[in-house]
């Protein structure tokens, strides 16, 4: 019938008549992506890529931290099949064996920042389009992450957004 | 403190029927004349003309509706909530990084204000090679003029740093530059435009059109995604859309279908030959999804020695078409010169490299100035586009390989570049290229241009236009709807978008967008009567 349609139509709607809740961004909600094992890989990548990014007044383990929780937040607003993909190249690097033969890391917790910075040097110029994919990929993660954050502006001399009021 | 006055609060305090399907609780079934699935350029010009006009119309738009309370000028919050993919949308082969919007008002909430008309040599190349005889700039000019004036587009008469260094390296050069009309009203050039406008100036489909309909009782639902058109015989009945949850990432479980006279695609180049794929259009000529183009853009950054503060002050108000080559469209391919806006994590992914040369840059952000180069692709079969694929979960994926021809453009716009910014007084110039350095000279610039490896995931490349995959033309048999926008084997099914271009525009796309929907939708109107 249509007036019990539209009534259900109605009904289904009545608690849709809002804008939008776009979700918070505050990390400070906990991991919803990434393992433990996971968050020492982006970790450990973060370390390397951001070494001399803070200013001397930074605390470098906190910003650190931040950088890792921001890397969650944005991997968790990325389509499916995208966090699936990154899943898989977290994968690559979390299980030794593969770890091993395409970084020359053997554990990440020893590995300090040279040795990872030379395996992301190793993938970053690599004849394999599959490596250079996901050198660029933890390179974007890595750096919105950091660069997003407030605290990192001072280095960069950015001012942050106007005051519109 | 005075808060900016919100219009979208406004219009649903008003009893707009706008709905957030991601809050719905059970799945329902509509009926309307009209369904518009998308409401950027395109979809939000065809609501505003079919209403006007008496038709019923319902909007169904993937994105959130978020409006100025939301801007808050923050890459962190704009990314994720008003771009496909959290701006980091990719070609098949990861290539070529593609921005596109992704919430009401499309692309235009997020884009960078610049309203161009389509170049005269492009529509004549539209005459001549796809039998658009009624797409002359003598024809266009009503459309391209109400347009204008419906969304305030005005040059705009001041340049940020950023865009003065182009043109002051191009004068000095002799190459020509032109200043860039914008559809704002009430700019108080802040430079944000990118991250969706928080004044309200930018006169994007969010706060123009899209109100208009609403406002005329047109019904929109956000966070819903169109599936597919239901085919029955050579007509579509109606369009099955999933709830997407409030993150904009999971299916919330929720059917909507709705069922219409008439379907209009304005889900944008990509979105609309997607939606296409996805229903099983007849598609007898395989053109489907195919001449997709991108405009695909390089990069160069030039240290100078004056600040710059490249994340302040209208992003775009000078161009230069000088490289262009639209007096022979086939012939090497040309380039249009632009400048981006410059926020951190824009500039900070865009950079090649990590640590302390990294940093090192970084910390000159301030003193950075940005010049793009934009391919004119789609002019020659050796540049003839992308084609647009569907994932085995339904999601589209763009498959574009960069051509030979692409590539010696795209090394010549490194060189002009160059050439502009070491004129404009720059003391370093870094092509944005995984293997460049810093040249100190136009001659070292020059040398390392000359060596750079032209392959993807080296060379940086990225598109801000999508156009095509849902071509326009006389002939079916290269091109998948009419002059008007209407498919030529399903006979209620439009597209009112960018997908319709049969080739790139050599112009920031969404003037033209509007004027030719403009024209289309009252045709439709007009029929529908």
């Amino acid at each position: 019938m249509q007036s019990g349609s539209a009534g259900l139509v109605l009904l289904a709607l009545a608690n849709c008549g809002q804008k939008t809740a776009l979700p918070p961004i505050d990390p400070a909600y906990g991991f919803t992506v990434l393992s433990p094992s996971q968050q020492t890989v982006i970790h450990a990548v973060a370390s390397a890529m951001l070494v001399d990014a803070f200013s001397p007044a930074q605390e470098r383990a906190g910003a650190l931290a931040a950088t890792v929780r921001g890397v969650d937040v944005a991997v968790s607003r990325l389509p499916l099949g995208t966090q699936a993909e990154f899943g898989q190249l977290l994968q690559l690097l979390e299980n030794p064996l593969t770890r091993w033969l395409t970084t020359g890391i053997g554990s990440w917790s020893d590995a300090g920042d040279t040795r990872v910075a030379a395996f992301l040097d190793r993938w970053r110029y690599s004849r394999f389009t599959l490596l250079r994919s996901g050198y660029d990929a933890l390179h974007q993660l890595v750096m919105a992450a950091w660069y997003a954050q407030p605290a990192a502006w001072t280095a960069i001399r950015y001012p942050g957004p106007p005051n519109i009021a | 403190m005075t808060a900016v006055p919100d219009p979208i609060a406004a219009g649903l305090a008003r009893g707009w029927h706008a709905y957030d399907a991601s809050r719905l609780a059970s799945d329902i079934a509509v009926d309307t004349d009209v369904v518009i699935v998308g409401t950027g350029a395109g979809g939000g010009t065809a609501a505003e003309v079919l209403r006007k006009r008496g038709h019923g119309v319902i909007l169904v738009e993937e994105g959130p509706l978020a409006s100025s309370s939301d801007f808050h000028m923050r890459e962190s919050e704009a990314y994720p909530n008003l771009y496909q993919e959290s701006a980091g949308r990719r070609t098949a082969d990861k290539g070529i990084l593609i921005l596109q919007g992704r919430s009401v008002g499309g692309s235009t909430t997020v884009n960078w204000t610049t309203s161009l008309r389509t170049p005269p040599a492009v529509l004549d190349y539209w005459g001549t090679h796809f039998g658009l005889n009624d797409y002359s700039e003598v024809a266009l000019e009503p459309f391209f003029a109400e347009r204008e004036a419906r969304l305030n587009v005005r040059p705009w008469p001041v340049q940020n740093e950023n865009n003065g260094i182009l043109l002051r390296g191009a004068r000095k050069l002799g190459i020509a530059t032109s200043v860039v009309p914008r559809n704002v009203k009430g700019c108080r050039n802040l430079g944000y435009c990118d991250l969706g406008c928080p004044v309200n100036a930018k006169q994007s489909m969010l706060v123009t059109t899209i109100p208009a309909a609403l406002d005329a009782g047109a019904v929109l639902y956000s966070r819903l995604r169109a599936d597919a058109f239901v085919l029955s015989g050579d007509r579509v009945t109606s369009l099955t859309c999933s709830a997407i949850d409030a993150a904009g990432v999971r299916l919330t479980g929720r059917r909507v279908t709705i069922r219409a006279k008439v379907f209009v695609a304005a889900g944008g180049a990509i979105g609309s030959p997607a939606l296409l794929l996805r229903s099983g259009m007849p598609d007898p000529y395989g053109v489907l999804g195919t001449r997709t183009f991108l405009h695909p853009t390089v990069i160069s950054a030039a240290q100078m020695p004056q600040k710059v503060d490249g994340f302040s002050g209208a992003p775009q108000s000078i161009y230069s078409d000088h490289f262009l080559g639209l007096d022979q469209p086939d012939g090497p391919i040309g380039y249009k010169l632009e400048v981006p806006p410059l926020h951190p994590v824009l500039v900070t992914t865009s950079t090649p490299g990590f640590g302390s040369d990294h940093a090192r840059l970084l910390a000159g952000f301030d003193r950075l100035q940005v010049t793009i180069a934009l391919m004119r692709d789609g002019f020659r079969p050796d540049a003839a586009g992308g084609t647009v694929r569907l994932r085995k979960d339904g999601s589209p994926v763009l498959d574009y390989a960069i051509t030979a021809p692409l590539w010696d453009g795209m090394q010549r716009a490194l060189v002009t570049m160059a050439e502009i910014q070491f004129a404009a007084g720059a003391r370093g110039v870094l092509p944005l290229h995984e293997s460049a350095t810093i040249a100190t000279t136009l001659a070292q610039a020059k040398t390392m241009i000359g060596g750079l490896p032209l392959e993807i995931l080296r060379l940086h490349v990225a598109s801000a236009h999508v156009m095509g995959g849902c071509g326009m033309g006389a002939d079916p048999r290269t091109s998948v709807v009419d002059g008007s926008g209407r498919h030529h084997q399903v006979r209620n099914v439009y597209a009112f978008d960018g997908s319709v271009f049969p080739t790139s525009l050599g112009a920031n796309p969404q003037l033209s967008i509007f004027a030719i929907v403009a024209r289309n939708a009252e045709l439709l109107a007009r029929e529908l009567a």
